[in-house]
């Protein structure tokens, strides 16, 4: 087998020499590469660097420590290492315990054998290896969670209380981790807000994969309004039924669409003052212009004077509008909004 | 055919200038000139007798009332005679056109300036042809 091959590196906590003695020859007559340190007592293991260890053999009684505080000890020394259990008859019930509180497996020494502590050792080594994948992946997930630059909560469906919120979420809103958990999501929105709430949660309950119900108005602590929008997901956690919420903060945003809508009504204000009110004194100029032109210098009807007159009259009130769009324009002014 | 024509402008000037232009291209030797939508409007109501039929140039951005007021206020009227509308106005958005055009009594529309060019655009005008012909 393959693990033959390769150096196994292991750690053997007992007190009994006897005992130790055993299990190096069992150990020695399954695998070809082998270390095995061995440490009698609980407080001369943790000094030792479970690094470089593949597997940890534990006896449950140790002269100064024993049962489950030893356990719990080792356990929390050995990190990602397995730690299998050796224990005589009297302390079974006990294994079969410890592998609740986190021991790869437990080996009775009665019946220990080569071949059964081979297979425990691989099997445990193994098994270990999965479970730390799955942690690290877990970890990763968390992090995506916490570390996440855009403000990120998780909440209860039934109770509206908050389950978790990311570190963004923290630093945006002014509450700290222990105050949201003692709050509802209501209790972060104004009261106009609060059916909205309920109703699209249950409009969407249906709905798989992500929902996207808008813009909503949440209060920050120091009483701040801010619309943010919203997209969340439906997640199991820890057991409850819970909604996993991004909160987007676009405040910013929507006050710049508000100042750019502004501007677009003073805009068409002008372009109507253009087509409107610049045109009809333009027009008049053109057509008294035009009757100029066309009609004798003696013809009765027209008064030539009268003519100028309006002329002078159309150019000095095109000048004015002039300078009414120019106002208009200049209080046009995009950086003031910022 | 006997007709009438009225021009209805705020502004006494153009209203010298159309009738010029009228009475010049031969389409109407004594064009009736009004200062306002309402004045026009009396003018109207007082013909009820008349079978002549009217012919109005009607500017839009008028204060106060406007061309679009006039227009909508001469279908309530219970008038007896056939009346065409020409818009004369200064606008030259499309969306004033393309209002203009809803209104059954709009023959024509003509941006300003106003010149001769446009008496012949009056005497080419096909709800028009019936009245021009001699």
């Amino acid at each position: 087998m393959n693990e033959k091959e390769e150096l196994m590196r292991i750690l053997v906590i007992e007190d009994n020499m006897g005992d130790f003695l055993l299990i190096s020859e069992y150990l020695e007559e399954e695998f070809n590469y082998l270390e095995i340190e061995c440490t009698s007592t609980c407080k001369e293991a943790l000094t030792k660097d479970t690094s470089i260890y593949d597997v940890i053999l534990l006896d449950l009684s140790l002269p100064d420590k024993s049962g489950e505080e030893l356990v719990t000890e080792i356990l929390k020394f050995a990190e990602n290492k397995p730690v299998i259990v050796l224990t005589g008859y009297s302390d079974r019930n006990f294994a079969i315990k410890s592998i609740g509180m986190g021991t790869a497996d437990y080996l009775l020494k009665d019946e220990l054998k080569s071949d059964i502590l081979q297979k425990s050792i691989a099997y445990s080594i193994e098994r270990k290896k999965v479970f730390n994948q799955l942690e690290d992946s877990e970890k990763r997930y968390r992090e995506l969670f916490h570390l996440s630059p855009l403000p990120m909560y998780v909440f209860d469906k039934e109770t509206f209380k908050f389950l978790d919120v990311n570190k963004a979420a923290i630093s945006h809103y002014g509450f700290s981790k222990e105050e949201f958990l003692n709050m509802t999501v209501f209790d972060f929105r104004p009261d106009s807000e609060k059916k909205r709430v309920q109703e699209t949660i249950a409009q969407n309950e249906d709905l798989e994969g992500k929902k996207n119900p808008g813009v909503f108005k949440h209060l920050k602590k120091n009483g701040e309004l801010i619309d943010v929008e919203i997209s969340y997901n439906d997640l199991d956690f820890e057991g409850k039924k819970a909604l996993l919420v991004l909160a987007n903060d676009v405040t910013l945003k929507y006050q710049y669409i508000d100042a750019i809508e502004k501007q677009n009504e003073k805009l068409k204000e002008i372009a109507w003052i253009q087509s409107h009110v610049v045109r009809a004194p333009l027009a008049r100029l053109m057509g008294l212009v035009n009757l100029i032109k066309m009609t004798d210098d003696n013809d009765p009807d027209i008064d030539k004077n009268e003519m100028m007159q309006h002329i002078l009259n159309s150019t000095e009130e095109l000048d004015k509008i002039i300078r009414d769009i120019t106002n208009k324009t200049e209080q046009i002014n995009i950086d003031s909004l910022k | 055919m006997k007709y009438d024509i009225l021009i209805v402008d705020d502004e006494d000037i153009i209203i010298k200038l159309v009738r010029h232009l009228l009475v010049k291209s031969g389409l109407h030797q004594d064009p009736k000139g009004f200062l306002s939508g309402q004045d026009a409007l009396s003018f109207l109501s007082d013909q009820k007798d008349s079978k002549e039929p009217q012919i109005i140039l009607l500017d839009i951005n008028m204060p106060e009332f406007d061309g679009w007021d006039f227009l909508e206020t001469i279908p309530t009227m219970d008038l007896k005679f056939p009346i065409y509308v020409v818009i004369i106005t200064s606008s030259i958005n499309k969306s004033d056109r393309l209002k203009a055009s809803q209104y059954d009594l709009v023959a024509g529309y003509i941006e300003k300036p106003v010149s001769m060019k446009n008496m012949e655009e009056i005497k080419a005008l096909d709800r028009l042809a019936s009245l021009f012909d001699v």
